[in-house]
């Protein structure tokens, strides 16, 4: 599932508006400029085949993100 | 560089779980006993103050009063065995406290002079990156999680809060937020900043007890140590967070670290070398090392953290059918197979051989001899020059 706006909406609440997921998404179309990526299909992104730079880094991150729980709790300490 | 579709990914993963996520497996500071909460204001010509030790309520004061609130809380350096920690929120309170400092350095109540002293004592360290002296939450944390927002909505304070779940807005909830972001094990190197700040402690209680004035601009030998021990901080934080695998994957991205595989030739036949060499065909172009970087390295990925590495120069660095391939000259112990993969980068620097430099480069600063230390440029001295002199300067000029 990626980020689509009802699930953005919810993330933050009333009191995130300036700060909370809308932000985030216009930022994410700004630094996705150019590379046929929509943040909304991020899970896709992540789980193809693609190899392009931007591909390779959004991949890079989402799953650095997504151990990143799994490796603080575990040998690195 | 991709690193900000790195950092993107980041984000949206957290936005999606709708919690922080880590960007270093290790801490950046941590907790205190001794640690203060401030936040601090300036209006016109009055600083408001508000301090919390933790599990305390918020006390405000203004001016003097304010001093003294510090002082009451243990932010003093009359009488105090251990440096009080500041915790804000707010990068402007260390200028409304420095203002205020001065303002009262030389008060003739000793509580109030000494807390005007450790703000002094706090403005310097808060220079030095990576200090446990002064914690800028907002800053810390930014260094420590990513959050599910755009990076400006990072910078204020109010959007931490809000993703680490404290409720509490006082000066008070700076320590709960302290808490949360202090986790997991010091990064290594910090630790030697950490020392750093002691001995400046030392220095400043021994100044103190010396009836030195802190307010005092400093002469030419001290802020030229000044500028020293922060770039030697600035060297070695940078060094201590690529010691952290989370922050390596990401450094990948950066060009700080490099991916690759080895290629090994054995010594020539015949040769009394024993140590094989080295060049790794990295993963990527963009790559930060160059000839004559100092490098370690390790089989395995940036996440691995072996004991076994490999410490080399960067003999060559080119680019061979569009692949950019380092190479790293001899390499003795814990050398890589040939096809192994490797990761490399910068060699951290020895805070014995930084401290070490700071003392020889003390030492000529304060010499009796150096105009340097002295702020006096030194006049022309005439006198007799012996013959023999005057032929050989004769002779180096006709060379040339």
């Amino acid at each position: 599932m990626g980020i689509d706006g009802a699930r953005a909406s919810r993330i933050g609440g009333h009191a995130m508006n300036e700060t909370g997921p809308g932000e985030l998404l216009k930022y994410a179309d700004r630094v996705l400029t150019g590379t046929g990526i929509a943040a909304a299909d991020i899970r896709a992104v992540v789980a193809s085949a693609a190899a392009d730079a931007a591909t390779t880094a959004l991949r890079a991150g989402w799953n650095c993100a997504s151990n990143a729980a799994i490796l603080v709790d575990g040998d690195a300490r | 560089m991709s690193v900000e579709w790195f950092d993107l990914a980041q984000r949206l993963y957290a936005a999606e779980k709708m919690q922080p996520v880590p960007r270093l497996a290790h801490a950046t500071f941590k907790p205190s006993t001794t640690a203060v909460a401030v936040r601090a204001a300036t209006r016109g010509t009055t600083a408001l103050v508000s301090v919390a030790r933790d599990g305390r309520t918020e006390e405000s004061a203004h001016d003097t009063e304010a001093l003294a609130l510090l002082a009451r809380n243990g932010a003093t350096t009359m009488g105090t065995a251990e440096p009080a920690m500041l915790l804000t929120d707010d990068a402007g309170t260390i200028p409304s406290l420095l203002a205020l400092a001065r303002a009262h350095a030389h008060h003739p109540d000793p509580d109030i002079a000494g807390a005007a002293a450790m703000i002094g004592w706090w403005a310097d360290r808060a220079d030095h990156p990576g200090t446990s002296a002064v914690i800028d939450l907002v800053a810390a944390s930014s260094s420590h999680l990513v959050l599910g927002t755009a990076p400006d909505a990072e910078r204020a304070a109010r959007t931490w809060r809000y993703w680490l779940g404290i409720t509490d807005e006082s000066v008070a909830g700076l320590h709960e937020w302290a808490a949360c972001i202090a986790t997991g094990p010091l990064l290594p190197l910090l630790d030697s900043i950490h020392d750093d700040d002691r001995y400046s402690w030392d220095r400043t209680l021994s100044a103190a007890t010396a009836g030195h004035d802190w307010s005092r601009p400093d002469n030419s030998a001290s802020a030229a140590m000044g500028l020293r021990t922060r770039c030697d901080a600035a060297d070695l934080k940078a060094a201590a967070l690529l010691s952290d695998p989370l922050w390596r994957v990401r450094a990948l991205h950066t060009g700080r670290v490099a991916q690759g595989i080895a290629s090994v030739a054995a010594p020539p036949t015949g040769s009394r070398r024993r140590n094989v060499s080295v060049s790794v065909t990295c993963d990527r172009l963009d790559s930060r090392m160059r000839v004559d970087s100092a490098v370690t390295g390790w089989v395995g990925s940036p996440l691995d953290q072996p004991f076994e590495r490999f410490c080399a120069d960067v003999t060559s660095a080119q680019v061979v059918n569009g692949k950019l391939t380092l190479g790293l000259g001899s390499v003795g112990a814990h050398a890589p197979n040939d096809g192994d993969q490797v990761t490399l980068m910068p060699q951290p620097p020895s805070p014995a051989t930084m401290r070490a430099g700071r003392a020889r480069y003390w030492n000529l600063y304060r010499a009796r001899r150096s105009w340097l230390s002295t702020g006096q440029a030194p006049s022309a001295v005439r006198r007799e020059v012996p013959l023999d002199v005057l032929i050989a300067g004769a002779e180096d000029a006709r060379d040339h």
